[in-house]
């Protein structure tokens, strides 16, 4: 291979932490509130169910990536469904992922604002962000799987801490009774805020990038469901601590434990768990400009790297601006018609079990046209080795 | 373009960032000039306006220190943002709101709705996490008695939150409050805190000090053991009303017994006519916890709280309840911070007529929420509560006894805990039935356990689903010997 070896981007322990953080991280900051003002303790059971489907379609993805732990997802949906409808799924992927950003950028910078700031800037804000965020997407995902390896116990500290700490003030009689009002309020709540979910989506980007070790299935599997359970225990503790005031509290992972009073009697400490959380929602973000940008590559066939992070980082300036940096104005668009882009993307990755059917029917075909079998690296990411 | 050409790029894109913004940090003013740090509110009405009063920080630096002033300042307005509005414009700076721990409302300004007032911290995202607490006084009297030097700068907040914390464990803070509003039960309960110079009414404007108060006790409002003498009305409307029913819930302290009277401070009428608290009935709590009462001997002005709560239904006062009348609900209240306990004409094998004060170490409860087969709704509540005796009073008590305490005595005191207990829960009922307070969150309860079949009966009821309520009240008692 003329000197040059194959190197995976990152390792399965990197793939598990960036899985988690990226499918918790922004979701305890306006969603509880969104959710749980309009669809009450019954959206919450119904969470429970949707997550279940999301877990058992995310460990079907799982078991893809280690059967072809060397195809990128685009080289399987271009090798099996051809490049047009390949490039079309990219361009859903891209929109969906760009739509993610700006979501994160600003609620990011509202929960800021709304908790440890009286006046911050946007400009000031957004300008060491986006510069560390798109540094961050350009040199690649290995760098990205390191930082969050570094990053994850403050995450997970700050995570436990915040529910540890509000645990007390709960009642979790309000998760009853179920549904007595029937389902409509919770399936309407959850559509409305559809693209709070479906982060795990990021996974089909790490496809062929993952130096899979032993038990990572079995990991993953387990890390996956605990944050997915932490996740409704999160929603729950919301609900029982502000049963008919919800719409009220605007940031949950602030707000539940600065209603502690002890807490606030020696001080705030909601502000260390915000601290800490900011990592998690600045490795999300910059997992959200890594897809946008892979995706750019693969849509226009971009080679350098630098020319796709610059383009995405231009629309997301565009759009933060089209939404004029405000969240309500971000809420009245992705709660519109666009969030059934979600659903889509759901049915997309369902249908990533029939990719790898029909992926594996071409190849097999082609293995028999063409023994005997030649080695053959398709759109592998190759780095030189530094030796 | 080459990796290590792009990381140039970056690390110098990185040094213009610096070089454009650290001037920008280098050049800011001090934040004291820009902003205005407030660390409590208070709302008044008069005529049809609201005054708002913030209690600021005025910082103030010299050869010998810096030294923190605190200041009143207050303007008025038809809504409570037009006040701010009109202050920020008076005091040339912008108000930082962010370390403002209180927010004292005179309870005349709550006539019509508490929510016309809490909606603007509610909304006012820089607003951190407020405690509420109304005052029969004027607020901004409150505010300016705590401004005093001998007074630091969380005095109002620690009266509230000592009651809250160690006495009886009544949250008082925006959330909770707004909580209670927008349930079903449209109940709140927000703690009061009170003024009075030196126990004199205040400028003769009316107030009636609250009649036989005699020390109420900041451990409890603690009553004799035979429930019965207790009786007569012990909670009382606010407003022009309470000035005639302090009088009957001032006899009724007087009858539970010297220590343990409890105040009545809704003996005081309406707020904005008189910032008069009558007699401070916290006083001997000021000796027991060190916040009960602060005073200022030159201005002979004090500051109280005297453990009484304002029961708020949709907003508005429905009563406020001493203390006593107030223990009568907390028995069936998770935390059980109140402790103390007199049980007076304890005659047995060994007491004669003996006064025993215990002290209630532990409590386990168990609430069951039943309805009946015809739909009427019951609690069952089942306490465990262990207890030391903390001292015996009789007149021929001696040492031997002491030795001679046997668990007759237990069942005996078993029993008048049983009589108190559930005197105490009946009346707060009754309490309930007639101003129609939810203080127990009974609507969620029933609902959580029963759904619509409660709905159905709420409706069945025109709304009064406490109409009907029973409450059976079982004690079993254990001594703590340790």
């Amino acid at each position: 291979m003329n000197g040059e070896i194959m190197i995976k981007d990152i390792t399965g322990r990197q793939a598990i932490i960036l899985v988690a953080i990226v499918m918790c991280a922004t979701k305890f900051f306006i969603l509880p509130s969104n959710l749980l003002s309009t669809g009450g303790q019954d959206v919450i059971y119904v969470m429970i169910l949707f997550f279940v489907v999301e877990f058992l379609l995310f460990l079907v993805l799982v078991q893809i990536s280690m059967m072809h732990p060397d195809k990128t997802f685009y080289e399987l949906l271009a090798g099996s469904v051809g490049t047009i409808v390949a490039k079309a799924v990219y361009i859903l992927f891209f929109v969906f992922f760009m739509l993610k950003l700006c979501i994160n950028i600003i609620e990011t910078y509202s929960f800021f604002l709304g908790t440890l700031y009286d006046d911050l800037s946007p400009i000031l804000y957004l300008l060491p962000i986006l510069f560390l965020v798109f540094y961050m997407a350009y040199i690649g995902l290995r760098s990205i799987g390191r930082s969050a390896e570094l990053l994850w116990i403050f995450v997970f500290f700050g995570l436990l801490m915040t529910i540890i700490v509000a645990i007390p003030n709960a009642d979790f009689g309000y998760m009853l009774p179920i549904f007595p009002q029937g389902t409509s309020d919770a399936l309407s709540a959850l559509s409305n805020n559809a693209l709070w979910f479906g982060d795990y989506l990021v996974y089909l980007f790490f496809f062929g990038k993952i130096k899979f070790e032993k038990g990572y299935f079995k990991k993953m599997a387990i890390v996956s469901g605990v944050v997915l359970a932490l996740i409704v225990f999160f929603m729950m503790l919301f609900h029982c601590i502000f049963p008919y005031i919800a719409s009220m509290v605007h940031y949950g992972v602030s707000d539940i434990t600065h209603i502690t009073v002890h807490i606030t009697n020696i001080g705030q400490l909601d502000w260390l768990n915000v601290t800490m959380w900011t990592f998690a929602t600045l490795i999300q973000t910059v997992i959200f400009a890594y897809c946008a940008e892979e995706c750019l590559s693969s849509i226009f066939n971009i080679k350098s790297k630098a020319v796709s992070c610059l383009i995405v980082l231009a629309i997301l300036v565009a759009g933060l601006i089209a939404f004029d940096f405000k969240l309500i104005q971000m809420l009245d668009f992705v709660q519109g018609p666009i969030r059934y882009i979600v659903f889509l993307l759901i049915l997309i990755a369902l249908s990533v079990i029939a990719v790898h059917y029909i992926y594996n029917l071409r190849h097999n075909k082609q293995n028999k046209k063409n023994k005997p079998m030649k080695t053959k690296y398709v759109g592998v990411r190759y780095e030189k080795s530094n030796n | 373009m080459k990796s290590r050409t792009i990381r140039k790029i970056y690390i110098g894109l990185l040094f213009v960032l610096l070089i454009i913004l650290l001037p920008m940090f280098f050049g800011m003013p001090e934040q004291a000039f820009e902003k205005t740090l407030i660390l409590a509110f208070g709302v008044d009405k008069t005529a049809d306006e609201f005054e708002l009063s913030v209690q600021v920080m005025v910082p103030q630096s010299s050869q010998s220190g810096y030294s923190e002033k605190r200041e009143v300042r207050s303007d008025k307005g038809k809504t409570i943002d037009e006040a701010m509005a009109k202050l920020q414009l008076k005091e040339g700076k912008e108000l930082a709101v962010a370390h403002a721990n209180i927010l004292l409302i005179a309870e005349s300004a709550i006539e019509d709705d508490i929510n016309i007032i809490l909606d603007y911290f509610v909304r006012d995202r820089n607003v951190g996490y407020l405690t509420v607490a109304t005052t029969p006084n004027n607020a901004k009297e409150l505010l300016e008695i705590s401004s005093q030097e001998s007074f630091d700068k969380d005095s109002l907040l620690r009266l509230v939150s000592f009651n809250n914390e160690n006495i009886y464990g009544t949250e008082s803070t925006l959330n909770k409050i707004l909580f209670g509003y927008y349930s079903p039960s449209k109940t709140s309960l927000v703690s009061r805190l009170m003024s009075s110079q030196g126990g004199e009414s205040d400028g003769g404007q009316g107030s009636s000090s609250s009649g036989g108060t005699t020390g109420g006790d900041a451990l409890m409002g603690i009553e004799g053991g035979d429930s019965s003498s207790s009786g007569g009305e012990s909670t009382s409307k606010s407003g022009q009303e309470s000035g005639q029913q302090s009088q009957e819930s001032g006899g009724s302290s007087q009858q539970s017994g010297s220590e343990g009277s409890s105040g009545q401070p809704s003996g005081e009428q309406s707020a904005g006519e008189s910032s008069g608290g009558g007699e401070q009935s916290g006083q001997s709590s000021g000796q027991n916890n060190g916040n009960g009462t602060q005073s200022n001997s030159q201005e002979k002005k004090e500051l109280g709280n005297d453990g009484s709560i304002a029961v708020l239904k949709g907003g508005k006062i429905a009563t406020i309840l001493d203390p006593l009348a107030y223990r009568g609900f907390h028995w069936l209240m998770p935390i059980k911070q109140s402790s103390f306990i007199r049980l007076e004409n304890i005659t047995d094998e060994i007491f004669d007529n003996a006064t025993i004060i215990i002290d209630i170490t532990n409590a386990k409860d168990k609430i069951k929420y039943e309805m009946t087969e015809d739909g009427t709704p019951i609690i069952k509540f089942k306490t465990m509560l262990t207890y030391q005796i903390s001292s015996v009073q009789e007149d021929n008590f001696s040492v031997d006894k002491y030795a001679e305490f046997t668990e007759d005595s237990s069942k005996v005191i078993k029993l008048a805990l049983q009589q108190l207990i559930d005197t105490e829960v009946q009346k707060a009922l009754n309490t309930s039935k007639e101003y129609q307070i939810d203080v127990w969150n009974v609507y969620d309860k029933f609902y959580q356990k029963y759904g619509n079949k409660f709905i159905n009966y709420v409706d069945n009821n025109e709304g009064d689903y406490l109409k009907d309520l029973e409450i059976f009240v079982e004690v079993n008692v254990k001594e703590d010997k340790l």
